[in-house]
């Protein structure tokens, strides 16, 4: 059991408060950069965070999960969302009243961060922070915690890279495991912590934990890393392993109560297996999934180091062992997108950080009293080089992006701006085995998708079952109440434009849905998601490229 | 040795024998189940011991070492009169079990017996690898874990600066040395693992143990098969180094997929990365226990880099990587055995007991390999082989789709052209048939130049193809094959497009479709077609005793009736002078 928190006597508040400062600089560099992207450049925030978004806010508008809507992103974020969403919604009326005092014009930049694009990319910027700074005072409580204080700026640094997947799952995931790990290093050293650290910090990692079964796997790995590495496992009995675990125990108790858990559960367990097991031909080309050798080679780099140097941080371990299940879940997802490997980033960043702290402190600053004086300078030095390194990489990214619009010559037929210009404020409907590529259009063009899915892909897996008739229970209600859904959308020209996606076709023949599409919409052109060799900002899966518009059909009589 | 020592030894092997039981029992029952590799590498082999020269006549990507390795099996299948896949896959077990008995060697003598003891987990992991293995039984990869483990030990042996005798280290040494040299990212992986011993060494002067006879025997044999390469006839050194190996990569880009493909859910590729990444997370969390943990997780980081470095998603490729992931769990189980026996007095019953588990674990994994084999040999459907030169029967589904579909169009003594993407489709049903390729390329290489052109266009690719399209209708021309297996996509296209269809496929006719080949048997001809020159020869040769009509009709797969005309005109002709 950690000891009792007592003052830390080797700890000055001078030069914890010269750390403090040093590390914030350090960590505003690459933050600053960020929220610069998060609010400039709104259509290449993540997509996928953008189709939970609309989730919640179907949900706030009175529409039910899994009758209306189907979404199996965990119910604690998609409340979260909700919450925030009716958050920038007040702030939105309080805006609007201020604005009818002080004009429209003064109050618009104001009213344009509330926008829910915005405003919950914002929120959950505002967790980094918040992340950033627990992590730093955890680290700041004594000598011994103090090795893990780059992982501050890890986590900054990461969530700059993975700017096109900000506030993803495995991004929501980091944010909160990062504080999680500095404090159980220290519970783990013995090292005492304030109560009320643990208890957030304890809770912020169950949330975190609960948003998929495989992260609990990852905070278990990491909790053995630790464990192996002290040979006991004391620390396990302590305040903070009660405050994670007491989340997934309630989400647990509340899915059984409620009955969304048969719909999370079981039908999620079928369409996890059947994604793990199916095989898709679309994937077999080269370039039909994003090549991430970058992320591989340097995570193969990472265990080699870790693997042959001395390191003394106690944290790169379990961050290799992170990296390890990062790349795992990777494997088990069988998708192949950027989203499924920012857990990888995070711990590639880290572990490189934590290195190069190792290294200077043994070979550079070994031994010399003055050493901490130009340890903040080179950090903030190093911060600035690998912020505008990694910001030239993102420029490059869109820029590449943009050439192949260029190139195209028909950049005003590109999808986001289709759905913006076209569908602006509409109803719509989206026809693809992959949903992202429409968002976060849809959410700039204030569109309401009207389907149930977000997507065709729950029922893209689930049609193997169908044509071997071994679709029964949950899966087959499934399927059937939102293929009948859809199929009454569709006839009810609930939306007056429609996006097909064109590698979709095949499966909307099984469906049965073409001949309803063709009775009660017409074509009107073609629009194109273009990417660069499927790279980010613009990844797809298969050949999700050509989509056509249908519009519907005016009554004839 | 001591008695103790001599005993785990004994134990150690009997287990291994153990384990490979159900494996050896498997393949003797399976003569013929092979794979594409190992499949053309033993045709080739053939062909060299006829005395055909690598690349001049017999074309292939990858460096010479693996065909002449293979001639000693086919030697050896000829004087046996057994299949060549059989006796090839019963030496790779030989050499299995081989490389257990120089490790255990290693561990007993130069190790205490608790050390011994506590090392004999890994090498029983290493044999229930090899009899584990199936599509990948016998690759390049398979062989070269297989001599290296003794090779692994003895390097050990040496971070613990313990000396071994210069002749069991050579030996070893050449050993590992041959299997390095059949692939250069084979030479990566020993040499990061020797950066391992080096990095972890307590010894300063580890670098001192490099002067060793292994390293000796390594450095001999490496340099032996530069100057080989060296001194290859001209002709071959042009084609290989001028033409094959710059071909090499562009040529394999055909072969590349998408990223997700090379971790696919597919259980042949799904299950060893699963095994990898646990073995890495039991490498790095059980780091401390010994170096032989740390060493085999940087194998696995290295084998798993060759796999992604080499962008193609051939699952034998993660053989290294997967094979260190068992030596990885074997070396924990007896890091762990040995620290709850280090503080014990009386080691004798916790050795006993340590054998009979291991020799029930042996015996399980054995046992199971042999009931299992048993269970489908009793509902497998046997095919007689007779007809293709083979006195062995074999169960049906070890024989490749084509495989029936050649013996039943071509006869013994004729030869089959493969135009397909690859290797496979072709190899291992040629194999298998015992009949013989035709002309040159024993696989086509026209998708791979073919997709070189449409990528990187130039002249140079370009003439490539034509030069390639050129060979094999010269080989056919020259040595007209009784029977073309055609893949229809993409190869029908591109010969349709080059105009080398016609050329090909005159006087042949399509018989059957088999797994998305076409099948072109000879048309058998009148002899028309047949000039002046090879007219007088075969005439003179029946004439003079030394060939039969019969056997020149096969040959030129003409009418037998069409010959005795021949010879009867000649016949007539020389009476009437």
């Amino acid at each position: 059991m950690p000891r009792r928190c007592a003052p830390d006597k080797s700890r000055g508040p001078l030069k914890n408060r010269a750390l403090y400062l040093w590390t914030a600089l350090t960590c505003f560099v690459p933050l600053s950069f960020l929220l610069n992207q998060l609010v400039s450049d709104r259509p290449l925030n993540s997509a996928a965070l953008a189709v939970r978004i609309a989730t919640a806010r179907l949900l706030n508008g009175g529409s039910q999960l899994f009758v209306d809507i189907c979404d199996w992103t965990c119910v604690p974020l998609l409340g979260l969302l909700k919450l925030d969403l009716q958050l920038s919604e007040l702030l939105r009326g309080c805006a609007s009243t201020l604005g009818a005092m002080v004009g429209e014009a003064t109050i618009a930049p104001i009213l344009s961060l509330l926008l829910p694009d915005i405003f919950v990319p914002l929120s959950i910027f505002v967790c980094l922070l918040l992340s950033i700074w627990v992590t730093a005072r955890l680290a700041l409580l004594s000598e011994e915690s103090k090795p893990a204080l780059p992982l501050c700026f890890a986590l900054a640094l990461t969530s700059l890279i993975v700017r096109f997947n900000f506030g993803d799952l495995q991004h929501i995931l980091i944010l909160t495991m990062t504080p999680w790990l500095v404090l159980r290093c220290r519970t783990w050293q013995g090292l005492p912590s304030p109560l009320y650290l643990r208890l957030i910090v304890g809770l912020a990692a169950g949330f975190g934990a609960c948003l998929d079964p495989l992260y609990l796997v990852v905070f278990f790995v990491a909790e053995l890393a630790f464990a192996l590495s002290r040979g006991s496992v004391k620390a396990l009995k302590s305040i903070d392993s009660l405050s994670f675990i007491s989340v997934p125990l309630l989400y647990i108790i509340y899915l059984l109560i409620s009955l969304q858990w048969q719909f999370l559960v079981e039908l999620g367990l079928v369409l996890r297996m059947q994604q793990f097991g199916f095989t898709d031909p679309s994937i077999f080309s080269p370039l039909s999934t994003p090549a991430r050798f970058d992320v591989f080679y340097v995570a193969l780099f990472n265990l080699l180091m870790l693997l042959l140097l001395p390191l003394s941080n106690k944290l790169v371990r379990p961050l290799g062992c992170l990296l390890l299940l990062g790349l795992l879940i990777f494997v088990l997802q069988n998708d192949g997108r950027s989203f499924d490997l920012v857990l990888v980033i995070f711990a590639n960043t880290a572990m490189l950080l934590l290195a190069c702290v190792d290294w200077f402190k043994s070979r550079v600053i070994a031994g010399k009293s003055s050493g901490l004086d130009f340890v903040g300078p080179m950090s903030l030095l190093l911060s600035l080089i690998l912020t505008v390194l990694v910001s030239q990489l993102l420029a490059s990214d869109c820029e590449r992006l943009g050439q192949v619009r260029r190139l195209a010559g028909q950049a005003q037929n590109e999808l986001g701006e289709t759905i913006v210009l076209r569908a602006k404020g509409k109803d719509l409907a989206l026809l693809s085995d992959c949903g992202e590529p429409f968002y976060p259009a849809v959410l700039i063009g204030d569109c309401r998708p009207v389907l149930s899915l977000h997507d065709l892909q729950p029922l893209k897996l689930l049609q193997p079952l169908k044509e071997q008739n071994a679709l029964s229970g949950i899966a087959g209600q499934f399927y059937q109440d939102s293929l009948n859904r859809i199929k009454a959308r569709l006839e009810e020209k609930s939306a007056s434009v429609l996006l097909v996606s064109h590698a979709s076709q095949e499966l909307l023949d099984k469906l049965g849905l073409s001949p309803i599409i063709a009775r009660n919409y017409v074509k009107d052109g073609t629009t194109f998601y273009y990417s660069s060799d499927n790279r980010l900002p613009h990844e797809y899966r298969g050949y999700n490229w050509e989509y056509a518009i249908y519009l519907a059909r005016t009554d004839e009589r | 040795m001591s008695a103790n020592r001599r005993m785990i030894l004994f134990c150690g092997l009997a287990f291994c024998l153990l384990i490979l039981s159900g494996p050896i029992y498997f393949y003797c029952n399976h003569p013929l189940l092979s794979q594409a590799d190992q499949a053309i590498y033993l045709d080739i082999a053939r062909l060299i011991g006829n005395g055909a020269v690598p690349y001049q006549d017999v074309f292939d990507w990858n460096p010479p070492l693996i065909m002449y390795l293979c001639v000693p099996v086919v030697w050896l299948a000829r004087a046996l009169s057994a299949p060549e896949i059989l006796v090839f896959n019963l030496t790779v077990m030989l050499l299995a079990l081989l490389s257990c008995y120089f490790s255990l060697r290693l561990i007993s003598r130069h190790l205490s017996g608790t050390e011994a003891l506590c090392l004999t987990p890994l090498v029983l992991a290493a044999a229930q690898y090899t009899a584990t293995r199936s599509v990948d039984f016998g690759e390049r990869e398979h062989l070269f874990v297989i001599a290296y483990l003794p090779f692994f030990i003895l390097r050990y042996l040496r971070y613990r600066n313990r000396s071994v005798v210069a002749a069991e280290a050579f030996i070893v040494g050449l050993f590992a040395a041959i299997a390095a040299m059949l692939k250069p990212q084979f030479v990566l992986i020993m040499a990061f693992v020797e950066l391992t011993f080096l990095l972890k060494s307590p010894n300063k002067n580890y670098w001192q143990k490099l002067y060793t006879f292994e390293i000796a025997a390594l450095l001999e044999v490496a340099a032996l098969y530069v100057v080989a390469l060296m001194v290859l006839p001209a002709t071959v050194r042009n084609i290989y180094f001028g033409q094959v190996l710059p071909m090499y990569a562009p040529a394999y880009e055909y072969s590349q997929r998408a990223f997700i493909h090379l971790l696919r859910n597919d259980v042949l590729v799904v299950q060893p990365v699963m095994v990898i990444l646990a073995g890495l997370i039991l490498a790095l969390l059980a780091s401390r226990l010994s170096v032989l943990v740390t060493a085999s997780g940087v194998i696995s980081v290295v084998g798993l880099f060759n796999y992604l470095y080499g962008n193609q998603a051939w699952i034998y490729r993660l053989i290294p990587a997967e094979f260190a992931a068992y030596i990885c769990a074997g070396t924990v189980i007896g890091a762990l055995l040995r620290r709850y026996m280090v503080p014990l007095k009386d080691k004798k019953l916790v050795t006993a007991l340590s054998l009979i588990a291991m020799g029930t674990f042996a015996l399980y994994c054995g046992s199971q390999k042999l009931i299992a084999t048993a269970t489908d040999l009793a509902h497998a459907r046997m095919v007689d082989m007779t007809l293709t030169g083979c006195q062995w029967s074999s169960p049906e589904g070890d024989l490749d789709p084509l495989c029936q579909s050649i013996i039943a169009n071509c006869s013994r003594s004729g030869s089959v052209l493969l135009l397909g993407t690859g290797i496979g489709p072709g190899y291992p049903a040629l194999l298998q048939s015992g009949r013989r390729p035709c002309g040159r390329y024993l696989f086509s290489i026209i998708t791979q130049v073919d997709y070189c052109l449409a990528r990187y266009g130039g002249p140079l690719w370009r003439e490539r193809l034509t030069e390639v399209l050129e060979q094999t209708c010269a080989d056919a021309r020259e040595n007209p094959p009784e029977l073309i297996v055609l893949q229809k996509n993409p190869i029908k296209a591109i010969l349709d497009r080059e105009q080398v269809s016609a050329r090909l496929l005159s006087g042949y006719k399509e018989v059957e479709e088999v797994a998305g080949n076409t099948i072109y048997v000879k048309e058998k001809s009148s002899g028309g077609l047949i000039d002046k020159v090879e007219k007088r020869k075969v005439v003179l040769s029946i004439l003079s005793g030394q060939s039969s009509a019969d056997k020149q009709a096969e040959r030129l797969n003409i009418d037998v009736n069409e010959i005795r005309r021949w010879v009867r005109e000649t016949e007539a002709a020389l009476d009437a002078l």
